[in-house]
């Protein structure tokens, strides 16, 4: 995943570099999600780059110009296409923790102390529902989703807006 | 927020005179009159007659008799004009009546004065006329309810909390988005929205619960961006603080899992959760479209409200939806606005000085439906979300994807609202033949009613109605056979009218003369033009 990274400040560096150009389509990045099982390929076809997968529920991570979300987004298999108003190397996810299965158990330090160390932070413990709110790099994502401390990881999504 | 017509400050003074000339008369304290000495006054019971109308010809006139007015004295009203209220504070009774009929009344005895009751308070234009629309005032004058100390959690992007109509009522919050203690508005939308709620009535504008307390829950920055996780946080500081409605005029195009199970798991723990459904295509061009947006969409939980203008129609640019539960003003809305920042875009300025601003938007109706949530809970008609949200769509019936239930009223939430809210002593299939007793249940805090039982069979048994004078149970006979019953128990008034809906229960009966089948082996089989040849009127058979 640090290719990733790489790709994503190379994004930024060069929407910044030709902000002035009219020629290069923005990149956007988005949340795909699918009605059933994640299909990868798809995503692949039209045009976008995969930066992370979420089983439950199946969301994408992408990275692509408009056009293509938006094509992805016409697709019977994909129940929703979510974009992020900003380009990121960080995603903000919501967590829960084997040890944490209900709002009863607690996050136990060696919990607490995983996120930290790939590189995020935690933003919230919650006690209504046993999830912490982390902000966490793309480059770690995978580590984080693959930690056998993790039961669950689910991207957060963009900001909603008042009416 | 989206751009409103303005109104003048002189119609704005009109309206409020107007209001405060009306509700002294509604409280009484314009006619007050004391018993004769020596009479003895016996309060009567407060009604409300809410079939009533007023014939062509006919004027509203307040009746103030010299003591308590006698059940004799109401009748003699009764069979000269409609009758509307007869009030329990003041010995008034709110009647129609026509030119002859007054001066019959006038010559009644006991009555001491017939005036006429004066401009209607129900305006359907001027810039507080939301609260007005939605029969508030009502609320206050009549029962003495402001939502006095109900806690009332708004997220959104913060409030003024010194602004001069909202310090008295604004208790606390907390800041998701600089994680501090002080959720003061950098926007201007969440000290409008909490304008609306409980304004007190020390200003301009006064909202809908005007003794409700006020708690910021600010996870929404400056520019209006709410964040999934400071949502979340947001409706966890509410349980954790003894919140007991929330109001959310915000909203995601696409579902947050974890943003609804949080509000499942609030409204579990007993908050009303009251949220906008999107202001659609007005706006600006919006990847949601019309669709209602989340969490107005999560109708487990959560209250999903649309706007309407003054003339009672649905906005048609705004969301809209099956989600959409109760309509509520959302068009032209004045209301408190910081007192330290400058006009919200899109708004206009009434011209009442600084700290006010008239705004269009769902997330200006969802508000008024949460001060109503708050006069309810107050009232101790309703406790439980489900029995508030039974209460705000009294009429039992939906009309459309904008209206829902139908445009929010205080008060009928609070007094008409005696909902049959379920019907229970048999259920579906029925595998034995017998007598079986029903009993409807009225939504808690009412008392017990007159309920009217509709019973129509499938089988060619002869329909049945029968009106429980005095109970709410009913003996619904069951022959054997395969066909469906339809239970219908409506509530209703004293008069014999059914003003209210009611509710109704279908009951598929499976069921041989000889010797009944074993629940085992019947099952219903939908749809039931779906049937196979072991399968009669819904039911399998071995």
């Amino acid at each position: 995943m640090q290719g990733v990274l790489v790709r994503i400040s190379f994004v930024g560096l060069l929407l910044s570099a030709c902000s002035s150009a009219t020629t290069a389509p923005a990149q956007i990045q988005a949340l795909v999600a699918f009605n059933s099982s994640l299909d990868t390929t798809l995503l692949g076809t039209a045009g976008l780059e995969v930066l992370g997968v979420f089983t439950a529920p199946p969301v994408a991570l992408v990275i692509g110009t408009s056009d293509a979300l938006d094509r992805v987004g016409q697709h019977p298999q994909v129940a929703y296409v979510a974009r992020f108003p900003d380009l990121s190397d960080s995603l903000e996810v919501f967590v829960r923790f084997r040890d944490r299965p209900t709002t009863a158990d607690t996050v136990t330090d060696v919990d607490r102390a995983l996120i930290p160390s790939l590189g995020g932070y935690i933003r919230y413990v919650y006690d209504i529902i046993p999830d912490v709110a982390a902000i966490i790099p793309l480059s770690a994502l995978q580590s984080l989703q693959a930690s056998p401390l993790i039961a669950k990881v689910a991207p957060a999504g963009p900001p909603g807006h008042i009416h | 927020m989206h751009s409103a017509s303005g109104s003048a400050r002189g119609a704005a003074a009109a309206f409020l005179l107007l209001g405060a000339a009306c509700s002294d008369l509604r409280t009484g304290t314009g006619l007050e009159g004391s018993p004769s000495v020596g009479q003895v006054a016996q309060r009567p019971a407060f009604q409300v007659f809410e079939a009533a109308r007023t014939p062509p010809g006919s004027e509203r006139y307040f009746v103030r008799f010299a003591s308590w007015p006698t059940p004799s004295d109401v009748d003699r009203l009764r069979v000269r004009g409609e009758i509307r209220y007869v009030y329990s504070l003041t010995p008034v009774v709110a009647i129609a009546l026509s030119a002859s009929a007054v001066a019959q009344v006038r010559a009644l005895p006991g009555v001491a004065e017939v005036a006429p009751e004066g401009p209607p308070l129900h305006i359907t234009s001027g810039p507080a006329w939301g609260v007005t629309r939605i029969h508030a005032p009502w609320v206050w004058n009549n029962q003495s309810n402001r939502g006095t100390g109900i806690k009332v959690g708004i997220i959104d992007t913060g409030i003024d909390s010194d602004h001069p109509d909202l310090a008295v009522n604004y208790k606390g919050g907390y800041d998701f988005f600089h994680l501090r203690a002080s959720p003061e508005d950098d926007n201007g939308h969440g000290t409008l929205v909490a304008g609306i709620i409980a304004a007190r009535s020390n200003g301009v504008v006064v909202g809908v619960a005007p003794e409700a307390w006020l708690y910021a829950i600010k996870a929404c920055d400056s520019a209006g961006n709410c964040q999934p996780s400071d949502v979340v946080a947001g409706v966890n500081w509410a349980r954790n603080h003894g919140i007991q409605v929330l109001n959310l005029s915000l909203g995601y195009c696409e579902p947050h899992a974890d943003v609804n199970a949080t509000l499942d798991s609030a409204y579990a723990e007993g908050i009303v959760i009251v949220a906008s459904v999107g202001n659609g295509i007005l706006v600006n061009p919006h990847p949601c479209g019309q669709a209602v947006q989340w969490p107005a969409a999560d109708t487990a939980s959560v209250i999903a409200v649309d706007g309407v203008r003054a003339d009672d129609t649905a906005v048609m640019g705004f969301s809209f939806g099956p989600q959409v539960e109760v309509a509520a003003p959302g068009w032209s809305i004045a209301s408190t606005f910081p007192t330290t920042l400058g006009l919200a875009s899109g708004c206009t300025d009434p011209g009442w000085g600084v700290g006010y601003a008239v705004c269009d938007g769902t997330s200006f109706a969802a508000p008024h439906v949460t001060g109503t949530v708050a006069l309810i809970l107050k009232s101790g008609v309703a406790t439980t979300p489900a029995q508030v949200r039974a209460r705000l769509h009294f009429n039992d019936t939906r009309i459309d994807d904008h209206l829902g239930y139908g445009i929010v009223d205080a008060e009928k939430a609070v007094t008409l609202a005696p909902l049959v809210s379920d019907v229970s002593g048999l259920s579906t299939p029925v595998t034995t033949a017998g007598d079986y007793g029903l009993t409807a249940h009225l939504v808690q805090g009412v008392p017990p009613l007159l309920v009217k039982w509709d019973v129509i069979y499938s089988n060619g048994v002869l329909p049945d109605v029968h009106t429980g004078y005095g109970s709410a149970t009913y003996s619904l006979s069951v022959p054997s056979g395969f066909y469906q019953i339809t239970v219908t128990a409506t509530p209703i008034d004293a008069y014999g009218r059914t003003p209210y809906g009611g509710n109704t229960r279908i009951y598929q009966v499976c069921t041989t003369g000889g010797g009944d089948l074993a629940p085992a082996l019947i099952a219903l089989v939908p749809p039931l033009d779906d049937m196979g040849p072991n399968v009669r009127f819904g039911c399998t058979q071995p």
